[in-house]
């Protein structure tokens, strides 16, 4: 089962919030990052099952950290999440490499685990 | 020079010439008639070509190098004085006439040196005429020269043979570099020339280069002045002037021009109307005409736009048209066409009105184009404005009441199955808060739609199309990104359209068409609702309207009652 989680946002309260919701959830967030590239050396150093990934980051944008992320041979599942509706995120969300999308308003740990679970499947 | 001065040389010519023609007869029966003839109709040919020339473009040097050139050619003349001091003087100057002779093919045709080179090559040319050639004087004994009758050599120091004919033999060879130089001067200048100059240059060019090779042959056959040679070198030195007149009257102005170019200035009504009618009267059809723009310290062309003037370029001569010492035009021109100063004074006094009427059209211009430049400037600050607000309500309040709703999430987990009263207040909150969200979103989709910088036009449209109540179809779009000015103004005036159509014209459809040709991006936007809508001042379409003409473009509104609406822009592109 995936169960470690890193969680890339660039809104420290946020990604505190995100944790809590998600470890009240049964995952284990085993970091956080602030922008794209400490995701990338995160990932690189923390090996987590799931990368819950903003689109919006002040250095690079999201989709450009899925597809360096599905370049690496222990690709973790990536899930991306946005304050932006899909709608508005338009056609780059069809084609990043990545498991799927959860609106922010819409993040749970259930949401998670449904998406990593037909992932993990 | 004046008429009078004209007038006054021609009458001293004629003496000369006379002089000339009278003197040997009388003083001393040496040459023969057809020599002095041929000497006397040499001199004449440059002096009257000179005067021509002084006569009909005053503002040339060439004319008085002719002239000049015409009087020292009979400085050996004043041999006939038979005495000593004439006689030095005819030594010394003897041979000034080929320097002068120089500076002529040199400066042809503006009578200016305009190059250094060249500048070198004709005082190379006077020094060896005045100074080196003169080297061998105070060494020169006529009389240990074959000369047993002439007159005393005042100059005389030591009377030396071997270094009189060293003296001569460096001066033909400074004279041979001389007309080296005069060689590569010309080729560069044919090189360089347009055609409608090479037609004024070639004739001079031949006739010089025929000129070279039969004083050449002349002076190979030591000076023998009755062989053939002698005879056809006296005819092509006796041309030359007239061909050198000819090709300078070839491009001459004459009064004609200015009256004609007045009367084509009388059609001429707007400042870049003036050219054609300028670049006739001129001769000149490269010719170019930048307006003076005081206040801004520039040239301008006649659509208001900064010009640099070729300043630099040989090939393009620059004149600076003015009134009352202040600017009012420059003109830029072929350089070998117009050379006559006052011919351009003339027409700047012809047409000074016209191009000061012009040249303030020409300054509205500039103030019409910074207008439209600093409205369209205005715009994009704005917009980039809207994007920052944009970004800072999805990085600050949108954030914060996101994680405010994870914590609400949190805090219904801990209670569960508890207080069934704060569970109903967190719902409430929670459903406060996602209004909140929801307001937040579509103010910050009104500031600007991310999707549009992100994505493009394409995609802003598609999302455009999904949330709208009416149904939308994009019928045409332009494949690839179109600048960020023209891609905003085409989002909203589909935003506001399709608000509209959806608000207040009650419509059931709305088609959207966007095409791009080479200049301008057509949109073409219909509903099919009630019709009836007008541009109102502080009104979305007016602010989209000024919006369009900021950048440009203009929007038109066809909106009849019960026959839609129907929206058309047109915005320049690329």
């Amino acid at each position: 089962v995936l169960r470690t989680v890193l969680i890339v946002d660039d809104h420290a309260p946020f990604r505190r919030m995100a944790r809590r919701v998600l470890e009240a959830g049964g995952f284990a967030v085993v970091g956080e990052a602030g922008d794209g590239a400490s995701a990338l050396s995160a990932v690189a150093s923390l090996a987590p099952d799931l990368v819950l990934l903003d689109v919006l980051l002040p250095d690079v944008d999201g989709f450009a950290v899925a597809r360096s992320l599905a370049e690496r041979p222990d690709r973790p599942v990536v899930v991306l999440t946005s304050s932006r509706s899909e709608a508005e995120l338009g056609q780059r969300l069809e084609r990043a490499p990545a498991a799927g999308f959860i609106a922010k308003d819409a993040l749970s740990a259930r949401a998670l685990a449904l998406l990593a679970e037909a992932r993990g499947r | 020079m004046s008429h009078r001065t004209i007038l006054l040389t021609a009458c001293a010519g004629v003496a000369v010439a006379a002089a000339a023609a009278v003197l040997p007869v009388v003083v001393g029966p040496s040459a023969s008639a057809l020599q002095i003839f041929r000497h006397v109709v040499i001199g004449v040919a440059w002096t009257t070509a000179g005067l021509v020339a002084a006569w009909q473009r005053p503002g040339n040097r060439i004319g008085p190098l002719m002239i000049a050139f015409g009087f020292l050619w009979y400085v050996d003349d004043i041999n006939f004085w038979n005495a000593a001091f004439p006689f030095t003087v005819a030594e010394l100057l003897a041979n000034l006439y080929l320097a002068v002779g120089a500076h002529v093919l040199v400066a042809f045709p503006s009578g200016r040196l305009s190059s250094r080179f060249g500048r070198i090559v004709v005082a190379l040319a006077y020094v060896d005429a005045l100074v080196i050639a003169n080297l061998n004087t105070p060494f020169w004994d006529p009389r240990m020269h074959g000369c047993p009758d002439c007159p005393h050599n005042l100059a005389l120091v030591h009377a030396s043979r071997a270094i009189a004919d060293g003296a001569d033999l460096l001066a033909n060879i400074v004279a041979a570099v001389v007309v080296a130089g005069i060689v590569i001067v010309l080729l560069a200048r044919w090189r360089d020339s347009t055609p409608a100059a090479r037609r004024v240059l070639g004739p001079v060019l031949w006739a010089g280069a025929l000129l070279a090779v039969t004083q050449g042959m002349y002076a190979f056959e030591n000076n023998d002045n009755d062989s053939l040679i002698a005879v056809l070198a006296g005819v092509v030195l006796t041309a030359f002037p007239l061909v050198v007149l000819g090709a300078l009257l070839s491009v001459r102005l004459h009064r004609g021009a200015i009256a004609q170019l007045v009367i084509g200035l009388g059609s001429a009504s707007s400042p870049a109307g003036l050219r054609e009618p300028l670049a006739k009267a001129l001769g000149d059809p490269s010719l170019e005409v930048a307006f003076w723009i005081p206040a801004e310290d520039r040239y301008v062309d006649a659509d208001g736009h900064e010009i640099e003037l070729p300043t630099t370029d040989p090939r393009r001569e620059v004149s600076v048209l003015r009134h009352e010492g202040r600017p009012i035009a420059a003109l830029s021109y072929d350089s070998s066409l117009i050379e006559e100063q006052t011919f351009l004074d003339a027409v700047a006094a012809a047409t000074r009105l016209t191009l000061e009427n012009a040249r303030l059209q020409a300054e509205l211009r500039v103030q019409l184009n910074e207008v439209r430049a600093s409205r369209a400037r205005i715009v994009a600050a704005g917009d980039e404005e809207r994007k920052r607000l944009e970004r800072n309500l999805h990085d600050g309040a949108q954030q914060r009441l996101l994680a405010t709703r994870l914590a609400l999430q949190l805090a219904r987990g801990g209670i569960e199955g508890g207080n069934g009263e704060a569970s109903a207040l967190i719902d409430e909150a929670d459903a406060e808060l996602k209004g909140a969200l929801e307001d937040i979103r579509a103010l910050a989709r009104g500031l600007h739609p991310a999707i549009l910088s992100d994505e493009g036009l394409d995609a802003a449209l598609a999302t455009l199309a999904r949330r709208s109540q009416v149904p939308v179809e994009i019928v045409r779009l332009p494949a690839g990104r179109l600048p960020v000015a023209v891609e905003t103004a085409v989002y909203f005036l589909a935003a506001e359209a399709v608000a509209n159509a959806a608000k207040h014209a009650d419509a059931s459809h709305v088609r959207i068409g966007v095409a791009l040709d080479e200049h301008e991006v057509v949109v073409r936007i219909d509903d099919d609702g009630r019709g009836g809508a007008t541009p109102v001042p502080g009104g979305g379409l007016a602010g989209l309207r000024d919006r369009i003409e900021a950048i440009g473009g203009c929007l038109t509104v066809g909106s009849r009652p019960g026959a839609g609406t129907h929206l058309r822009a047109e915005i320049p592109c690329g």
